[in-house]
Protein backbone atom coordinates (compact mmCIF):
# COMPACT_ATOMS: atom_id res chain seq x y z
CA UNK A 1 0.00 0.00 0.00
CA UNK A 2 2.78 2.26 0.98
CA UNK A 3 4.75 1.31 -2.11
CA UNK A 4 1.71 1.81 -4.30
CA UNK A 5 1.08 5.17 -2.75
CA UNK A 6 4.69 6.15 -3.26
CA UNK A 7 4.61 5.03 -6.88
CA UNK A 8 1.40 6.97 -7.41
CA UNK A 9 2.94 10.06 -5.91
CA UNK A 10 6.01 9.67 -8.09
CA UNK A 11 3.88 9.25 -11.16
CA UNK A 12 1.96 12.40 -10.27
CA UNK A 13 5.20 14.33 -9.91
CA UNK A 14 6.53 13.00 -13.19
CA UNK A 15 3.27 13.77 -14.90
CA UNK A 16 3.32 17.30 -13.55
CA UNK A 17 6.93 17.74 -14.61
CA UNK A 18 6.24 16.44 -18.10
CA UNK A 19 3.17 18.61 -18.36
CA UNK A 20 5.14 21.61 -17.20
CA UNK A 21 7.91 20.84 -19.63
CA UNK A 22 5.54 20.41 -22.52
CA UNK A 23 3.76 23.54 -21.53
CA UNK A 24 7.04 25.44 -21.45
CA UNK A 25 7.99 23.99 -24.81
CA UNK A 26 4.62 24.94 -26.15
CA UNK A 27 5.09 28.51 -24.93
CA UNK A 28 8.54 28.58 -26.46
CA UNK A 29 7.11 27.40 -29.72
CA UNK A 30 4.54 30.11 -29.56
CA UNK A 31 7.40 32.60 -29.00
CA UNK A 32 6.57 33.92 -25.57
CA UNK A 33 9.22 35.17 -23.20
CA UNK A 34 11.82 37.76 -22.52
CA UNK A 35 13.99 39.08 -25.32
CA UNK A 36 17.31 40.85 -25.01
CA UNK A 37 19.45 42.75 -27.49
CA UNK A 38 22.70 44.54 -28.07
CA UNK A 39 22.92 47.13 -30.83
CA UNK A 40 25.52 49.19 -32.59
CA UNK A 41 23.82 52.27 -33.91
CA UNK A 42 24.21 55.63 -35.58
CA UNK A 43 22.07 58.59 -34.49
CA UNK A 44 21.30 61.72 -36.41
CA UNK A 45 20.06 64.85 -34.68
CA UNK A 46 19.21 67.56 -37.22
CA UNK A 47 18.53 69.87 -34.31
CA UNK A 48 20.70 69.61 -31.23
CA UNK A 49 18.86 71.41 -28.44
CA UNK A 50 20.06 74.50 -26.63
CA UNK A 51 22.08 73.42 -23.64
CA UNK A 52 21.64 74.51 -20.06
CA UNK A 53 24.67 75.84 -18.22
CA UNK A 54 24.63 75.94 -14.44
CA UNK A 55 26.25 78.79 -12.55
CA UNK A 56 29.98 78.34 -12.97
CA UNK A 57 32.88 80.00 -11.20
CA UNK A 58 35.85 80.66 -13.48
CA UNK A 59 39.25 82.01 -12.56
CA UNK A 60 38.09 85.58 -13.22
CA UNK A 61 34.36 85.72 -12.55
CA UNK A 62 31.23 83.83 -11.64
CA UNK A 63 29.06 83.13 -14.64
CA UNK A 64 25.38 82.98 -13.94
CA UNK A 65 23.59 80.02 -15.43
CA UNK A 66 22.20 80.35 -18.91
CA UNK A 67 21.83 78.53 -22.17
CA UNK A 68 24.13 77.85 -25.07
CA UNK A 69 22.65 77.91 -28.57
CA UNK A 70 21.96 74.86 -30.66
CA UNK A 71 25.00 73.30 -32.27
CA UNK A 72 22.87 72.51 -35.29
CA UNK A 73 23.00 69.03 -36.76
CA UNK A 74 25.15 66.24 -35.34
CA UNK A 75 25.77 62.57 -35.98
CA UNK A 76 26.48 60.09 -33.22
CA UNK A 77 27.58 56.47 -32.99
CA UNK A 78 27.03 54.28 -30.00
CA UNK A 79 25.74 51.15 -28.35
CA UNK A 80 22.46 50.10 -26.86
CA UNK A 81 21.28 47.34 -24.54
CA UNK A 82 17.58 46.64 -24.55
CA UNK A 83 14.94 44.20 -23.39
CA UNK A 84 11.43 43.32 -24.39
CA UNK A 85 8.70 40.85 -23.67
CA UNK A 86 7.37 38.84 -26.61
CA UNK A 87 3.98 37.20 -26.53
CA UNK A 88 3.28 34.39 -28.96
CA UNK A 89 5.93 35.70 -31.33
CA UNK A 90 3.58 38.45 -32.39
CA UNK A 91 3.03 40.98 -29.69
CA UNK A 92 6.19 42.77 -28.59
CA UNK A 93 6.35 44.90 -25.50
CA UNK A 94 9.63 46.83 -25.39
CA UNK A 95 10.64 47.08 -21.74
CA UNK A 96 13.69 48.93 -20.57
CA UNK A 97 17.02 49.69 -22.14
CA UNK A 98 19.87 52.10 -22.21
CA UNK A 99 22.02 53.57 -24.94
CA UNK A 100 24.98 55.86 -25.17
CA UNK A 101 26.56 57.53 -28.17
CA UNK A 102 29.36 59.93 -29.00
CA UNK A 103 29.55 62.52 -31.76
CA UNK A 104 31.17 61.47 -35.04
CA UNK A 105 32.18 63.40 -38.10
CA UNK A 106 33.65 66.83 -38.61
CA UNK A 107 32.30 69.68 -36.59
CA UNK A 108 33.67 73.13 -35.95
CA UNK A 109 33.70 75.03 -32.69
CA UNK A 110 30.64 77.16 -32.20
CA UNK A 111 31.00 80.56 -30.60
CA UNK A 112 28.36 82.29 -28.60
CA UNK A 113 28.18 83.79 -25.15
CA UNK A 114 26.87 83.06 -21.71
CA UNK A 115 26.33 85.81 -19.15
CA UNK A 116 28.54 88.18 -21.12
CA UNK A 117 31.51 85.85 -21.53
CA UNK A 118 32.40 84.54 -24.97
CA UNK A 119 31.72 80.82 -25.05
CA UNK A 120 32.93 78.03 -27.28
CA UNK A 121 30.88 74.88 -27.74
CA UNK A 122 32.78 71.84 -28.94
CA UNK A 123 30.34 69.65 -30.82
CA UNK A 124 32.93 66.96 -31.46
CA UNK A 125 32.76 66.16 -27.75
CA UNK A 126 28.98 65.79 -27.78
CA UNK A 127 27.34 62.76 -26.25
CA UNK A 128 23.84 61.48 -25.93
CA UNK A 129 22.36 58.95 -23.55
CA UNK A 130 18.94 57.39 -23.58
CA UNK A 131 16.92 55.49 -21.03
CA UNK A 132 14.49 53.50 -23.11
CA UNK A 133 11.00 53.16 -21.67
CA UNK A 134 8.26 50.59 -22.30
CA UNK A 135 6.24 50.68 -25.49
CA UNK A 136 4.22 48.42 -27.74
CA UNK A 137 4.87 46.67 -31.03
CA UNK A 138 4.26 43.70 -33.31
CA UNK A 139 6.38 41.12 -35.06
CA UNK A 140 5.63 38.98 -38.11
CA UNK A 141 7.67 35.87 -38.76
CA UNK A 142 8.10 33.85 -41.93
CA UNK A 143 10.50 30.95 -41.62
CA UNK A 144 13.81 32.43 -40.57
CA UNK A 145 12.84 35.98 -41.38
CA UNK A 146 10.83 38.42 -39.37
CA UNK A 147 9.86 42.05 -39.45
CA UNK A 148 8.73 44.09 -36.52
CA UNK A 149 7.61 47.55 -35.59
CA UNK A 150 7.18 49.23 -32.28
CA UNK A 151 6.72 52.60 -30.68
CA UNK A 152 8.11 53.64 -27.34
CA UNK A 153 9.17 56.53 -25.18
CA UNK A 154 12.54 57.38 -23.75
CA UNK A 155 14.40 59.89 -21.68
CA UNK A 156 17.24 61.49 -23.62
CA UNK A 157 20.15 63.57 -22.48
CA UNK A 158 22.51 65.53 -24.74
CA UNK A 159 25.63 67.41 -23.73
CA UNK A 160 29.04 68.55 -24.85
CA UNK A 161 32.14 70.31 -23.59
CA UNK A 162 32.20 74.09 -23.62
CA UNK A 163 34.53 76.79 -22.42
CA UNK A 164 34.32 80.52 -21.80
CA UNK A 165 37.00 83.05 -22.56
CA UNK A 166 38.71 84.33 -19.47
CA UNK A 167 41.28 86.99 -20.25
CA UNK A 168 43.76 85.49 -22.68
CA UNK A 169 42.76 81.93 -21.83
CA UNK A 170 39.62 79.98 -21.18
CA UNK A 171 37.80 78.16 -18.41
CA UNK A 172 35.68 75.05 -18.65
CA UNK A 173 31.98 75.39 -18.16
CA UNK A 174 30.28 72.80 -15.98
CA UNK A 175 29.22 70.35 -18.64
CA UNK A 176 26.31 71.93 -20.51
CA UNK A 177 23.50 69.49 -21.17
CA UNK A 178 19.80 69.16 -21.79
CA UNK A 179 17.45 66.33 -20.86
CA UNK A 180 14.01 65.65 -22.21
CA UNK A 181 11.40 63.08 -23.10
CA UNK A 182 11.23 61.52 -26.54
CA UNK A 183 9.16 59.07 -28.52
CA UNK A 184 10.22 57.02 -31.49
CA UNK A 185 9.03 54.36 -33.87
CA UNK A 186 11.25 51.35 -34.51
CA UNK A 187 11.12 49.20 -37.62
CA UNK A 188 13.33 46.13 -37.85
CA UNK A 189 14.01 43.30 -40.22
CA UNK A 190 15.62 40.19 -38.73
CA UNK A 191 17.06 36.88 -39.76
CA UNK A 192 17.13 34.08 -37.25
CA UNK A 193 20.57 32.52 -36.94
CA UNK A 194 19.61 29.70 -34.62
CA UNK A 195 16.68 28.97 -32.30
CA UNK A 196 17.76 31.75 -29.99
CA UNK A 197 19.75 34.36 -31.92
CA UNK A 198 18.68 36.85 -34.55
CA UNK A 199 20.53 39.60 -36.33
CA UNK A 200 18.42 42.60 -37.16
CA UNK A 201 18.74 45.80 -39.07
CA UNK A 202 16.62 48.59 -37.68
CA UNK A 203 15.58 52.13 -38.35
CA UNK A 204 14.04 54.21 -35.57
CA UNK A 205 12.83 57.64 -36.65
CA UNK A 206 12.31 60.08 -33.84
CA UNK A 207 8.72 61.19 -33.51
CA UNK A 208 9.56 63.71 -30.86
CA UNK A 209 12.87 64.70 -29.34
CA UNK A 210 13.29 68.37 -28.40
CA UNK A 211 10.95 68.95 -31.33
CA UNK A 212 8.88 66.87 -33.71
CA UNK A 213 10.59 64.50 -36.16
CA UNK A 214 14.10 65.26 -35.00
CA UNK A 215 16.22 62.70 -36.84
CA UNK A 216 16.50 59.12 -35.67
CA UNK A 217 18.60 56.06 -35.16
CA UNK A 218 19.65 53.18 -37.40
CA UNK A 219 21.92 50.24 -36.88
CA UNK A 220 22.41 46.55 -36.38
CA UNK A 221 20.98 44.67 -33.45
CA UNK A 222 21.77 41.26 -32.08
CA UNK A 223 18.67 39.86 -30.43
CA UNK A 224 18.34 36.73 -28.38
CA UNK A 225 15.12 35.24 -27.12
CA UNK A 226 11.87 33.86 -28.49
CA UNK B 1 29.87 32.45 -31.69
CA UNK B 2 27.77 34.92 -29.71
CA UNK B 3 30.87 36.54 -28.42
CA UNK B 4 32.05 37.07 -31.98
CA UNK B 5 28.79 38.72 -32.94
CA UNK B 6 28.96 40.96 -29.93
CA UNK B 7 32.50 41.92 -30.81
CA UNK B 8 31.35 42.80 -34.32
CA UNK B 9 28.76 45.22 -32.99
CA UNK B 10 31.32 46.82 -30.72
CA UNK B 11 33.75 47.12 -33.61
CA UNK B 12 31.19 48.88 -35.79
CA UNK B 13 30.36 51.37 -33.07
CA UNK B 14 33.99 51.88 -32.20
CA UNK B 15 34.94 52.48 -35.83
CA UNK B 16 32.22 55.05 -36.24
CA UNK B 17 33.37 56.85 -33.14
CA UNK B 18 36.94 56.81 -34.38
CA UNK B 19 35.80 58.70 -37.47
CA UNK B 20 35.28 61.75 -35.31
CA UNK B 21 37.00 64.61 -37.09
CA UNK B 22 37.39 67.00 -34.14
CA UNK B 23 38.07 69.72 -36.65
CA UNK B 24 37.66 72.44 -34.08
CA UNK B 25 40.25 71.07 -31.70
CA UNK B 26 43.63 72.00 -33.08
CA UNK B 27 44.31 75.66 -33.49
CA UNK B 28 41.20 76.14 -35.56
CA UNK B 29 39.20 79.11 -34.44
CA UNK B 30 36.34 78.08 -36.63
CA UNK B 31 35.08 81.58 -37.41
CA UNK B 32 32.42 83.60 -35.74
CA UNK B 33 29.37 81.98 -37.26
CA UNK B 34 26.05 83.74 -37.16
CA UNK B 35 26.01 85.95 -34.11
CA UNK B 36 23.61 88.70 -33.26
CA UNK B 37 24.94 92.10 -32.28
CA UNK B 38 22.29 94.12 -30.49
CA UNK B 39 21.82 97.68 -31.60
CA UNK B 40 23.21 100.02 -28.95
CA UNK B 41 23.76 103.73 -28.77
CA UNK B 42 27.23 104.24 -30.21
CA UNK B 43 29.94 106.75 -29.40
CA UNK B 44 33.42 107.12 -30.82
CA UNK B 45 36.32 108.69 -29.00
CA UNK B 46 39.08 110.52 -30.84
CA UNK B 47 42.26 111.15 -28.94
CA UNK B 48 43.17 114.36 -30.72
CA UNK B 49 41.50 117.68 -31.43
CA UNK B 50 42.04 117.29 -35.17
CA UNK B 51 40.43 114.80 -37.49
CA UNK B 52 42.78 113.15 -39.95
CA UNK B 53 41.76 111.95 -43.38
CA UNK B 54 41.19 108.35 -42.34
CA UNK B 55 39.08 109.36 -39.35
CA UNK B 56 37.05 111.75 -41.47
CA UNK B 57 36.48 109.07 -44.07
CA UNK B 58 35.29 106.70 -41.37
CA UNK B 59 32.96 109.28 -39.86
CA UNK B 60 31.52 110.02 -43.31
CA UNK B 61 30.89 106.35 -44.04
CA UNK B 62 27.44 104.85 -43.83
CA UNK B 63 28.29 102.08 -41.32
CA UNK B 64 29.72 104.55 -38.82
CA UNK B 65 26.82 106.92 -39.28
CA UNK B 66 24.52 103.97 -38.64
CA UNK B 67 26.34 102.86 -35.49
CA UNK B 68 27.51 106.09 -33.92
CA UNK B 69 25.60 109.02 -32.47
CA UNK B 70 28.17 110.83 -30.33
CA UNK B 71 31.71 111.84 -31.15
CA UNK B 72 33.97 112.70 -28.23
CA UNK B 73 37.17 114.62 -28.80
CA UNK B 74 39.17 113.56 -25.78
CA UNK B 75 41.86 116.16 -26.29
CA UNK B 76 41.56 118.72 -23.50
CA UNK B 77 43.34 118.50 -20.18
CA UNK B 78 43.05 120.57 -17.04
CA UNK B 79 46.58 121.43 -16.08
CA UNK B 80 48.10 121.97 -12.65
CA UNK B 81 47.04 125.63 -12.72
CA UNK B 82 43.43 124.77 -13.41
CA UNK B 83 43.48 125.87 -17.03
CA UNK B 84 42.11 123.79 -19.88
CA UNK B 85 44.70 122.98 -22.51
CA UNK B 86 44.99 123.65 -25.39
CA UNK B 87 44.16 127.18 -24.45
CA UNK B 88 45.27 129.23 -27.44
CA UNK B 89 42.57 131.04 -29.33
CA UNK B 90 43.81 129.64 -32.63
CA UNK B 91 43.66 126.05 -31.38
CA UNK B 92 40.18 126.60 -29.93
CA UNK B 93 39.03 128.18 -33.19
CA UNK B 94 40.37 125.27 -35.24
CA UNK B 95 38.75 122.84 -32.88
CA UNK B 96 35.44 124.65 -33.03
CA UNK B 97 35.57 124.39 -36.82
CA UNK B 98 36.16 120.65 -36.56
CA UNK B 99 33.21 120.15 -34.25
CA UNK B 100 30.98 122.22 -36.48
CA UNK B 101 32.03 120.13 -39.43
CA UNK B 102 31.13 116.89 -37.66
CA UNK B 103 27.89 118.34 -36.37
CA UNK B 104 27.07 118.90 -40.01
CA UNK B 105 27.40 115.14 -40.54
CA UNK B 106 24.73 114.57 -37.94
CA UNK B 107 26.85 113.71 -34.93
CA UNK B 108 26.53 115.14 -31.44
CA UNK B 109 30.05 116.38 -30.78
CA UNK B 110 31.29 116.31 -27.21
CA UNK B 111 34.41 117.86 -25.76
CA UNK B 112 36.36 115.45 -23.56
CA UNK B 113 38.37 116.97 -20.74
CA UNK B 114 40.83 115.04 -18.61
CA UNK B 115 41.22 115.96 -14.95
CA UNK B 116 44.27 113.88 -14.11
CA UNK B 117 46.62 116.80 -14.66
CA UNK B 118 44.75 118.85 -12.09
CA UNK B 119 45.24 116.31 -9.33
CA UNK B 120 49.00 116.29 -9.22
CA UNK B 121 50.50 118.36 -6.44
CA UNK B 122 53.43 120.30 -7.69
CA UNK B 123 56.58 121.00 -5.76
CA UNK B 124 56.63 119.72 -2.24
CA UNK B 125 56.27 116.07 -1.45
CA UNK B 126 53.21 115.24 0.63
CA UNK B 127 51.55 118.36 -0.77
CA UNK B 128 47.79 118.11 -1.08
CA UNK B 129 46.20 117.91 -4.48
CA UNK B 130 45.23 121.33 -5.84
CA UNK B 131 41.69 120.00 -6.16
CA UNK B 132 41.44 120.08 -2.38
CA UNK B 133 41.20 123.86 -2.67
CA UNK B 134 37.75 125.32 -3.26
CA UNK B 135 39.21 128.23 -5.16
CA UNK B 136 41.12 125.86 -7.44
CA UNK B 137 37.98 123.88 -8.10
CA UNK B 138 36.18 127.11 -8.94
CA UNK B 139 38.92 127.94 -11.42
CA UNK B 140 38.66 124.52 -12.99
CA UNK B 141 34.92 124.98 -13.28
CA UNK B 142 35.44 128.29 -15.07
CA UNK B 143 37.87 126.59 -17.45
CA UNK B 144 35.31 123.93 -18.14
CA UNK B 145 32.71 126.61 -18.80
CA UNK B 146 34.99 128.09 -21.43
CA UNK B 147 35.52 124.74 -23.13
CA UNK B 148 31.83 124.02 -22.95
CA UNK B 149 31.08 126.78 -25.40
CA UNK B 150 32.31 124.42 -28.10
CA UNK B 151 30.29 121.43 -29.26
CA UNK B 152 27.19 119.80 -27.86
CA UNK B 153 28.42 118.73 -24.47
CA UNK B 154 31.29 118.06 -22.13
CA UNK B 155 32.64 114.69 -21.10
CA UNK B 156 34.81 114.70 -17.99
CA UNK B 157 37.47 112.02 -18.00
CA UNK B 158 37.71 110.82 -14.41
CA UNK B 159 40.18 108.03 -15.02
CA UNK B 160 43.66 107.90 -13.56
CA UNK B 161 42.67 109.92 -10.53
CA UNK B 162 44.11 109.08 -7.11
CA UNK B 163 41.71 107.90 -4.46
CA UNK B 164 42.74 110.86 -2.29
CA UNK B 165 40.89 113.32 -4.52
CA UNK B 166 37.70 111.26 -4.73
CA UNK B 167 35.64 113.68 -2.62
CA UNK B 168 37.16 116.75 -4.26
CA UNK B 169 36.36 115.43 -7.72
CA UNK B 170 32.84 114.64 -6.61
CA UNK B 171 32.40 118.23 -5.43
CA UNK B 172 33.88 119.57 -8.64
CA UNK B 173 31.62 117.49 -10.87
CA UNK B 174 28.48 118.23 -8.90
CA UNK B 175 29.36 121.93 -8.71
CA UNK B 176 29.93 122.14 -12.44
CA UNK B 177 26.86 120.05 -13.23
CA UNK B 178 24.59 122.27 -11.18
CA UNK B 179 26.04 125.57 -12.32
CA UNK B 180 24.52 127.47 -15.22
CA UNK B 181 26.40 126.27 -18.27
CA UNK B 182 26.07 126.71 -22.00
CA UNK B 183 26.26 123.01 -22.74
CA UNK B 184 23.52 120.61 -23.51
CA UNK B 185 24.89 117.49 -21.86
CA UNK B 186 27.46 116.43 -19.30
CA UNK B 187 28.94 112.96 -19.21
CA UNK B 188 31.70 111.31 -17.23
CA UNK B 189 34.22 108.69 -18.24
CA UNK B 190 34.89 106.49 -15.21
CA UNK B 191 37.19 103.54 -14.56
CA UNK B 192 35.62 100.07 -14.28
CA UNK B 193 34.90 98.69 -10.83
CA UNK B 194 35.27 94.97 -11.54
CA UNK B 195 38.78 93.63 -10.94
CA UNK B 196 40.90 93.42 -14.06
CA UNK B 197 43.50 90.79 -14.89
CA UNK B 198 45.88 92.35 -12.38
CA UNK B 199 43.19 92.15 -9.72
CA UNK B 200 42.73 95.92 -9.60
CA UNK B 201 39.29 97.44 -9.22
CA UNK B 202 40.01 100.98 -10.33
CA UNK B 203 36.49 102.26 -9.95
CA UNK B 204 36.91 103.08 -6.27
CA UNK B 205 38.63 106.33 -7.17
CA UNK B 206 35.35 107.83 -8.36
CA UNK B 207 32.15 108.12 -6.34
CA UNK B 208 29.83 107.15 -9.17
CA UNK B 209 26.80 106.91 -6.92
CA UNK B 210 27.21 110.52 -5.83
CA UNK B 211 27.91 111.84 -9.32
CA UNK B 212 25.45 109.84 -11.38
CA UNK B 213 22.39 111.84 -10.47
CA UNK B 214 24.01 115.03 -11.74
CA UNK B 215 25.22 113.88 -15.15
CA UNK B 216 23.53 112.72 -18.32
CA UNK B 217 25.59 109.62 -18.99
CA UNK B 218 28.18 107.51 -17.19
CA UNK B 219 30.65 105.86 -19.52
CA UNK B 220 32.48 102.95 -17.94
CA UNK B 221 35.81 102.73 -19.71
CA UNK B 222 36.30 98.99 -19.88
CA UNK B 223 39.71 99.21 -21.47
CA UNK B 224 43.21 97.88 -20.85
CA UNK B 225 42.04 94.71 -19.07
CA UNK B 226 45.47 93.09 -19.11
CA UNK B 227 47.51 96.15 -18.28
CA UNK B 228 49.82 95.45 -15.35
CA UNK B 229 49.35 91.71 -15.70
CA UNK B 230 50.69 89.18 -18.17
CA UNK B 231 50.08 89.94 -21.86
CA UNK B 232 46.46 89.53 -22.78
CA UNK B 233 43.46 91.09 -24.45
CA UNK B 234 42.53 94.76 -24.15
CA UNK B 235 39.03 93.84 -23.06
CA UNK B 236 37.33 90.84 -21.53
CA UNK B 237 33.64 90.84 -22.36
CA UNK B 238 32.63 89.23 -19.06
CA UNK B 239 34.68 91.72 -17.07
CA UNK B 240 32.98 94.52 -18.96
CA UNK B 241 29.57 93.09 -18.08
CA UNK B 242 30.50 92.84 -14.42
CA UNK B 243 31.74 96.44 -14.54
CA UNK B 244 28.54 97.60 -16.18
CA UNK B 245 26.43 95.82 -13.58
CA UNK B 246 28.34 97.47 -10.78
CA UNK B 247 27.85 100.84 -12.44
CA UNK B 248 24.18 100.23 -13.12
CA UNK B 249 23.68 99.44 -9.46
CA UNK B 250 24.97 102.91 -8.61
CA UNK B 251 23.66 105.09 -11.39
CA UNK B 252 19.94 104.64 -11.01
CA UNK B 253 18.21 106.02 -14.08
CA UNK B 254 21.33 107.62 -15.54
CA UNK B 255 22.32 105.74 -18.70
CA UNK B 256 25.55 103.78 -18.79
CA UNK B 257 27.97 103.04 -21.61
CA UNK B 258 30.67 100.40 -21.91
CA UNK B 259 33.87 100.91 -23.87
CA UNK B 260 35.15 98.79 -26.73
CA UNK B 261 38.83 99.35 -27.56
CA UNK B 262 39.76 99.87 -31.18
CA UNK B 263 43.49 99.67 -30.40
CA UNK B 264 45.80 97.07 -28.95
CA UNK B 265 48.76 96.71 -26.65
CA UNK B 266 52.34 95.80 -27.34
CA UNK B 267 53.85 94.03 -24.35
CA UNK B 268 57.60 94.23 -24.64
CA UNK B 269 59.31 92.89 -21.57
CA UNK B 270 58.37 95.19 -18.74
CA UNK B 271 57.13 97.98 -20.99
CA UNK B 272 53.69 98.33 -22.47
CA UNK B 273 52.57 100.63 -25.26
CA UNK B 274 49.41 101.04 -27.26
CA UNK B 275 49.44 99.99 -30.89
CA UNK B 276 47.04 100.52 -33.75
CA UNK B 277 45.62 97.73 -35.84
CA UNK B 278 47.63 98.68 -38.96
CA UNK B 279 50.84 98.89 -36.91
CA UNK B 280 50.15 95.54 -35.29
CA UNK B 281 49.59 93.86 -38.63
CA UNK B 282 52.69 95.49 -40.03
CA UNK B 283 54.77 94.29 -37.07
CA UNK B 284 53.31 90.83 -37.42
CA UNK B 285 54.22 90.77 -41.09
CA UNK B 286 57.75 92.05 -40.48
CA UNK B 287 58.34 89.56 -37.69
CA UNK B 288 56.91 86.69 -39.69
CA UNK B 289 54.96 85.77 -36.60
CA UNK B 290 51.97 83.48 -36.91
CA UNK B 291 48.79 85.21 -35.88
CA UNK B 292 46.80 83.37 -33.27
CA UNK B 293 43.46 83.94 -31.66
CA UNK B 294 42.62 83.76 -28.01
CA UNK B 295 39.38 82.05 -26.95
CA UNK B 296 37.83 85.53 -26.86
CA UNK B 297 38.66 85.91 -30.54
CA UNK B 298 41.30 88.56 -29.89
CA UNK B 299 44.22 88.20 -32.32
CA UNK B 300 47.71 88.13 -30.90
CA UNK B 301 51.22 87.15 -31.83
CA UNK B 302 54.61 86.93 -30.20
CA UNK B 303 57.79 88.14 -31.77
CA UNK B 304 61.47 88.28 -31.04
CA UNK B 305 64.01 90.90 -31.97
CA UNK B 306 67.56 90.34 -33.21
CA UNK B 307 69.16 91.26 -29.89
CA UNK B 308 67.10 88.70 -28.10
CA UNK B 309 64.24 90.65 -26.63
CA UNK B 310 60.73 90.27 -27.84
CA UNK B 311 57.20 90.49 -26.74
CA UNK B 312 53.58 89.95 -27.52
CA UNK B 313 51.04 92.08 -29.30
CA UNK B 314 47.36 91.81 -28.52
CA UNK B 315 44.74 93.77 -30.38
CA UNK B 316 41.20 93.60 -31.68
CA UNK B 317 39.87 93.24 -35.16
CA UNK B 318 36.47 92.93 -36.77
CA UNK B 319 36.06 89.32 -35.62
CA UNK B 320 36.88 89.90 -31.98
CA UNK B 321 34.90 93.14 -31.87
CA UNK B 322 31.80 91.47 -33.26
CA UNK B 323 32.20 88.58 -30.80
CA UNK B 324 32.60 90.95 -27.88
CA UNK B 325 29.58 93.05 -28.73
CA UNK B 326 27.56 89.92 -29.45
CA UNK B 327 28.33 88.76 -25.92
CA UNK B 328 26.25 91.64 -24.61
CA UNK B 329 22.70 90.73 -25.63
CA UNK B 330 19.90 92.69 -24.05
CA UNK B 331 19.22 89.72 -21.77
CA UNK B 332 22.63 90.33 -20.24
CA UNK B 333 22.88 94.12 -20.46
CA UNK B 334 19.84 96.40 -20.76
CA UNK B 335 19.20 97.85 -24.18
CA UNK B 336 19.92 101.31 -22.81
CA UNK B 337 23.58 100.49 -22.25
CA UNK B 338 25.62 102.08 -25.02
CA UNK B 339 29.02 101.34 -26.48
CA UNK B 340 31.97 103.72 -26.66
CA UNK B 341 34.38 102.80 -29.45
CA UNK B 342 37.66 104.09 -28.13
CA UNK B 343 40.43 105.58 -30.27
CA UNK B 344 38.95 106.09 -33.71
CA UNK B 345 41.65 105.65 -36.33
CA UNK B 346 43.37 102.77 -34.57
CA UNK B 347 40.80 100.22 -35.66
CA UNK B 348 40.63 97.40 -38.15
CA UNK B 349 39.07 99.16 -41.16
CA UNK B 350 36.71 96.24 -41.56
CA UNK B 351 35.18 96.57 -38.12
CA UNK B 352 32.46 99.05 -39.08
CA UNK B 353 31.09 97.03 -41.96
CA UNK B 354 31.23 93.86 -39.86
CA UNK B 355 29.22 95.51 -37.09
CA UNK B 356 26.78 97.19 -39.44
CA UNK B 357 26.13 93.93 -41.28
CA UNK B 358 25.76 91.75 -38.18
CA UNK B 359 22.12 90.84 -37.52
CA UNK B 360 20.71 92.71 -34.52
Amino acid sequence: MTQASGARSLSYVLAFAVTLGLSHEARAERGTGLDGSFAGQADWMPYVPTLSVPTTATSSRTIEGGTLPSAGSLYFAGLAVDSSFVYRARLVVPLFGISGALAVGDSAALRSSVDGSIAEERPWTAFRIECLLPGIGVRFTARRWSVGASIRGYVVGVGMDATVASGGGSSDLSRPSRFGLGARADVEGCRRLDPVDRICAFVAPSLYEFGFVNGGTAGLRWEFGP
Amino acid sequence: MRAHRGAFVLLVAGSLTACNGQSGEVNDFGGVGAVDVPVRRGTVVLLSCAVDAAQRAALQSSPVKKLVRDVIFLCFQIDARGDAQPASAAARKAFADQTASLSGLGYAVKVGVGLAGATRPSGKPKAASPLASASFRAKVARSLQDVATIGDGVELDLRDLPYAVRDDVTELVIGFATSPRPIKTLGVLVPPSAPNAAGLALGNAVDVAAIAGHVDRVRVMTLDYSLGASPGPTIDSGWAVDSARLALAETGSTPVDLAMPLYGWQFNGSSEATITFPSARSLESDAGAPLERAPSGAPWFSYSEPHGSGGEVWFDDATSTVLTLAAWPTTVLPAGVGVVFYDLGAEDPGVWNALAEAPP
